[in-house]
């Protein structure tokens, strides 16, 4: 259409603007070659398909690494490496996992087994199945905002910053409105159960651990098992912890530190003996109020404490009478 | 001293000892409100579990500590009243060594005025204890009735009662909720896969009963238990052996007991006026 436009045009003229005219139009489309050879020369093609802005800068064949986008990668690697070792200590293993596959992989490389995983594919459209889910980069572009709103409203720790962000979430089965339903009156089981138990006069406990038990931080397995305990012998609390890093607001402590409290003069075994029978205690629950993990620590050369660890997520409901038969 | 300052003396203190105790009765339901009670029993409903020993343990209290001692399958024990709170409940096998530990399983929270039945539910490699909330009043000119289903010979069994369906095809340790019943004399029918079995029961106005499907050695058998007899009456009941029908009578009025005891007190008062009044008007004879 173009050729037809500028021949009628050149018809028109006579001859020597025809020929003026024909030298312009050469110079014009050298000039465009010239300008299109030297970009091209300067840009290479892009590749056909970019999956992700991680994956579009190491397909920069040939050019020098960017040292941004190497720091990123390290970022998310790191991150990936440390919630992986989270969830391999901390997750139940009868807990299944959802990840996408580069997550899976680190779990099982951290030794969670294939069994307790569920593998979040490209095609998958929620998590649900799972009891935590780990949320990358590529969960949350996959998911979208229904990760936090609908699926998983809680976060059990948190690693990395930005786009390498990795985060333990756990898994609402019933939908993000019934489990926070569920978290909060859990809260307020907790919150009366802690303080009920302060007032209990054979539990031993400090400022920081009142408070927090005040403040019905404390997992309600462990309130549990430590009212028993106290039923039985003095109990002497040293420390409660692991939140988890970057967890979310209700979410449990899972995890306490028992000392020995002042023994009569000539108490049988002593101290020792005290700490035994605490662990003994501990491993002959049953599931949900079986420990993960109850061991002796010494703490200073004079201290020795027993740390009693329940798995994550907290069971949700076991103070109160939530699930009472009416 | 004269006797007439003393007869005086006794008459006052009569009339404060009466008022004395007048006040207490109208101030012990809101005391007793304030202190806050409610009531637990257990059941021991696992067919296959041995007989266990059971502890409650209060959140705020060492010393409020409750032992239920060899209850075995079929075993419901009276209730039992206890401060207000949340306890955890323990077992140990029934004749554990002392240094046996007790194994947690599970927690109650008793709200003041409340009953409620921690029943033992489940094969013994299941075991569990399900806390199962009692309702002490009734609609009005009406029975309250429940199925437990622990038999574990029949996995589901259906109970009927003059044609209403109280429980359809219960599978083993559920519970049905309560059913409102019209009052009278009934037969209940229970029939599982291979078995059935009746009994009459008698409900009573206002009365509340669990029927409880169980494995006799041999054969199917429904025991009725009378949860509360009347509004807010005494839960209370065994179906076979075990605590009996020993029951504390929950809500029982306090008031009468009381105004009895002002009246003992004010009779006793009197004869002890009437007596020193009897050696002045001898005195005066004997002038």
């Amino acid at each position: 259409m173009l050729a037809t436009t500028l021949r009628l045009w050149l018809r028109r003229r006579s001859g020597r603007e025809r020929r003026v005219a024909a030298v312009a139009v050469t110079v014009v489309v050298l000039a465009a070659a010239a300008l299109i050879v030297l970009l091209l020369a300067r840009h290479p093609a892009a590749p056909a398909a970019a999956p992700s802005r991680s994956g579009r800068a190491a397909q920069r064949g040939g050019s020098p690494p960017n040292p941004a986008s190497q720091a990123a990668l390290a970022a998310a690697a790191a991150a990936r490496r440390q919630a992986a070792a989270w969830v391999a200590s901390q997750v139940s293993r009868s807990s299944i996992t959802a990840c996408d596959p580069v997550m899976c992989s680190a779990l099982q490389a951290q030794g969670v087994p294939a069994a307790s995983l569920l593998v979040l594919g490209p095609s998958a459209t929620d998590p649900l199945g799972s009891a935590v889910v780990v949320s990358t980069a590529a969960i949350r572009s996959q998911f979208g905002a229904r990760l936090s709103s609908v699926y998983a409203p809680t976060v059990l720790a948190a690693f990395g910053t930005g786009t390498a962000r990795v985060e333990v979430r756990v898994t609402a089965p019933d939908g993000s409105v019934a489990y926070l339903s569920s978290l909060s009156s859990d809260l307020r089981a907790r919150i009366a159960g802690g303080t009920h138990l302060l007032g209990n006069s054979n539990i031993g406990a400090t400022g920081p651990v009142r408070q927090q038990l005040a403040a019905g931080q404390v997992d309600a397995r462990l309130l549990s098992n430590l009212v028993t305990l106290a039923g039985l012998e003095r109990v002497q609390i040293v420390s409660f912890y692991d939140g988890g890093p970057g967890s979310s607001a209700g979410v449990p402590l899972r995890a306490v530190e028992l000392a020995s409290p002042p023994l009569r003069p000539g108490a049988r075994g002593g101290q020792l003996g005290y700490l035994n029978s605490v662990l003994a205690f501990v491993r002959a629950q049953r599931a949900p109020f079986l420990a993960s993990s109850a061991t002796l620590q010494r703490i200073s050369p004079r201290q020795v404490v027993v740390r009693i660890e329940f798995a994550a997520p907290s069971p949700l409901g076991l103070l109160g009478n939530d699930g009472a038969a009416r | 001293m004269t006797m007439r300052p003393i007869r005086t003396r006794l008459i006052k203190a009569a009339a404060a000892c009466g008022i004395a105790v007048a006040a207490l009765a109208f101030a012990a339901p809101a005391a007793s409100a304030s202190t806050g009670h409610g009531w637990l029993r257990l059941a021991h409903l696992s067919p296959n579990t041995p007989a266990v020993d059971v502890y409650l343990y209060s959140f705020g209290n060492p010393d409020a500590r409750i032992v239920l001692k060899h209850v075995a399958y079929g075993t419901v024990s009276p209730y039992e009243q206890v401060a207000s709170g949340e306890y955890t409940v323990a077992m140990r096998g029934a004749g554990a060594p002392a240094s046996s530990k007790p194994v947690l399983s599970t927690t109650v929270d008793v709200a003041s005025g409340d009953a409620y039945t921690v029943a033992g539910m489940g094969p013994e490699s299941g075991l569990r204890l399900q806390i199962l909330r009692d309702k002490l009043v009734t609609p009005p000119g009406r029975a309250l009735v429940r199925v437990i289903q622990a038999s574990l010979n029949q996995q589901q069994v259906t109970v009927t009662a003059a044609g209403k369906v109280l429980a359809s095809k219960l599978a083993f340790s559920k519970v049905t909720s309560y059913h409102s019943v019209a009052p009278g004399a009934w037969t209940v029918h229970a029939a599982g896969e291979s078995e059935t079995t009746n009994v009459s029961v008698n409900l009573a106005a206002g009365s509340i009963y669990t029927l409880v499907v169980l494995d006799d050695p041999s054969h199917l058998t429904i025991d009725p238990l009378e949860d509360a007899a009347g509004s807010r009456v005494a839960p209370s009941g065994a179906p076979t052996t075990g605590f009996g029908g020993t029951a504390p009578r929950p809500g029982a009025p306090v008031l009468p007991w009381l105004v009895t005891g002002a009246a003992g007190l004010l009779l006793a008062a009197g004869g002890a006026a009437r007596l020193l009044r009897k050696p002045r008007r001898a005195a005066a004879h004997a002038r």
